[in-house]
């Protein structure tokens, strides 16, 4: 398996390498690290990591926002370093609270990764689904031409599709969306 | 230009789910002011009733007469793209009006307006297309602004990628969500430099989009960790930013700069407008040029304009005609910068350009060589001036242009110059760098 990614963004640099050395000797592949917002967002848009690990209290624009911004744009996965100060805010990404120890560093880690896949499953789902909607509406609605124009009935249309599909060696919705835009054009 | 009534602004507002609303208007300076309003108050903003307070504004009003309202036009309503889907901004650019209920004549937005009226009793409408420039530059571990760019600063274990790059194509995303069309999006001359040009539009939608433009750009900078600066000329030795203004009239649909029977397919207002702008050039280069900093991107050897000619191919001079006819005819004014404001800039174009249709000031002969190898006798011969050398000659030609005084009105007229005279004032007593490293050892 490919060694996950991570990010690590921190004010402080010893900190930076602590938290470094724990992951590394996980199996962690330590992408970069960044002691300020800015290079933080300019690191992280060239390396791609699966995972930034962020200190909310991040020079120059606070790592909450930071965040916020890492997570619109997509770019990776999120664990913030809370203050204990900070708990109580309303915080929409998964976070560990000061003091750190090293197990609860790799548990949340590994937390994020497990429900990582499972999100990417699911996304890989719902984009088939989408596919087989979109399959749908393109196959129905050149059945519904084929049943008016050649007064087929519903399976008769159906097969017409399916066959010409298969002779053609194209899939049912391009035969589909040719039939649609034939009927479009010669309207 | 898009039209919303109040009543759509409400709606939309609410169907976008709209939290807060940034009522936004411009100083005289060109900077961009927000007063944040929540959703509960945008039926009263949309009313007219928002008011807030002048002095706080630097070149507004003095504090006995602070109270000032805020007109949201509503079809300047857009959402930011941005925000999380459930608690979204949006913004509506305001018309800054006085108690009374007249227009604010500090107000750079009514001082566009009341050209454009000018010009639209005279049977014309503007449109320009603006060519903005800008640099992006890395910000420091304090989130400062460097001028280091990307171009020269390599991650140790990357390929070259191009933030610069990035960052542009999410400008470019950013700003078509916001209903901006896109003409052309480049990487410029200078190393971190970039250009996005957009759509041409009618002069006060054109304006309203610069504004809009340059805090897009400002913010999706950030989000790529670099900063985007408009100042004209940011770095020694390389070419400046500039605001070229692409600026044609029309009288209904009608390109009115457009004669097929001209020998160079241009009308008697074309040359008209033509020669209006180079009479008033030195004018109005306080106002389109507005900082100490701008007239160090006006010099030779850089592709601004330093002399006030006219030409159709050359791109050394003030002003080019581009290929384009029909339609798209058009005059490009190149000594603008993107430090100026929009409203007074398009203002004072256009107003130097009606003076000359009303005057039919009939411009010198085109000028189609490459007027920085030209020697200095040689071009006092063709009788070329030049723009003003500095933010101290821009004022005091200022002054001494009615036509672009009266423009600004006296109110912005007066606070402008105070106010730039200060800056210039403080910029000369400065001991620079280059004084340093030339004197301090040899004398």
């Amino acid at each position: 398996m490919e060694r996950r990614r991570v990010f690590i963004a921190h004010r402080n640099k010893k900190f930076i390498k602590r938290i470094r050395h724990v992951l590394t000797e996980a199996g962690y592949n330590v992408v970069g690290t960044a002691v300020d917002a800015g290079s933080a967002l300019r690191k992280i848009r060239t390396l791609k990591p699966d995972l930034a690990v962020i200190d909310m209290d991040l020079p120059t624009m606070g790592g909450l926002q930071l965040a916020g911004i890492i997570d619109e744009s997509r770019l990776s996965d999120v664990i913030l370093i809370a203050g204990n100060a900070s708990i109580d805010q309303d915080i929409s990404f998964p976070f560990i609270s000061k003091p750190i120890t090293k197990s609860t560093l790799l548990q949340s880690v590994n937390l994020v990764f497990i429900n990582r896949q499972r999100i990417k499953k699911l996304e890989r789902e719902i984009d088939k689904l989408k596919d087989i909607l979109e399959n749908r509406k393109y196959i129905e609605r050149a059945k519904g031409i084929l049943m008016r124009d050649l007064g087929l009935t519903e399976q008769e249309a159906f097969r017409r599709i399916q066959k010409e599909s298969m002779d053609r060696g194209l899939p049912m919705k391009d035969v589909a969306r040719a039939i649609i835009t034939a009927r479009n054009t010669t309207r | 230009m898009k039209h919303y009534t109040k009543e759509q602004v409400l709606e939309l507002a609410r169907e976008n789910n709209v939290k807060f609303i940034r009522l936004q208007f411009t100083d005289i300076f060109g900077t961009l002011k927000n007063v944040a309003i929540t959703m509960d108050q945008l039926q009263k903003a949309l009313d007219n009733e928002i008011m807030f307070d002048g002095s706080s504004i630097e070149g507004f009003v003095r504090i006995e007469e602070s109270d000032m309202y805020l007109r949201p036009d509503p079809s300047t309503f857009v959402v930011f793209p941005w925000r999380p889907d459930d608690s979204r901004v949006a913004r509506l650019i305001c018309d800054v009006y006085n108690s009374d209920g007249t227009p604010f004549e500090g107000c750079p937005r009514n001082v566009l307006k009341r050209a454009l009226k000018e010009a639209e009793d005279m049977g014309y409408s503007m449109y320009v297309g603006p060519e903005a420039e800008f640099f992006l530059f890395h910000t420091d571990e304090e989130g400062k602004p460097t001028t280091i760019t990307h171009d020269n600063a390599g991650y140790f274990d990357l390929g070259p990628v191009d933030l610069g790059e990035n960052a542009r194509r999410d400008m470019c995303l950013t700003l078509e969500q916001l209903g901006f069309e896109i003409e052309a999006s480049h990487h410029e001359v200078a190393p971190g430099q970039h250009e996005i040009d957009f759509k041409y539009d009618d002069a006060l939608t054109t304006a309203d989009n610069i504004m809009t433009f340059k805090m897009m750009v400002r913010i999706i900078a950030q989000r790529h960790g670099l900063h985007a600066t408009f100042m004209p000329k940011p770095v020694y030795g390389i070419a400046g930013s500039g605001m070229h203004m692409n600026q044609s009239l029309f009288i209904g649909d009608k390109n009115a700069f457009y004669d097929p029977k001209d020998k160079l397919g241009l009308s008697k207002e074309a040359y008209y407008y033509i020669g209006g702008l180079l009479k008033h050039a030195k004018g109005i280069t306080a106002i389109t040029n507005p900082l100490v900093n701008s007239y160090k991107r006006l010099v030779s050897g850089y592709e601004a304009p330093v002399h006030i000619a006219w030409s159709m191919q050359n791109r050394s001079p003030l002003i080019r005609v581009p290929a384009g006819r029909g339609k798209a005819t058009r005059l490009e004014m190149r000594n603008p910068d993107p430090s100026c404001n929009p409203y007074l800039a398009l203002a004072v174009l256009l107003k130097a350009g009606l003076d000359g249709i009303k005057n039919k000031i009939q411009p010198p002969p085109p000028i189609n060589k490459n007027i920085y190898d030209m020697t200095r006798a040689e071009r006092k011969e063709l009788d070329i001036p030049s723009l003003p050398k500095n933010l101290k000659d821009a004022i005091d030609e200022l002054k001494k242009d009615d036509v672009i005084i009266s423009t600004l009105g006296s109110h912005v007229f007066n606070r402008y110059v105070e106010a730039k005279l200060i800056e210039w004032d403080s910029y000369k007593v400065q001991v620079t760098p280059w004084e340093l490293e030339q004197y301090l050892s040899k004398y």
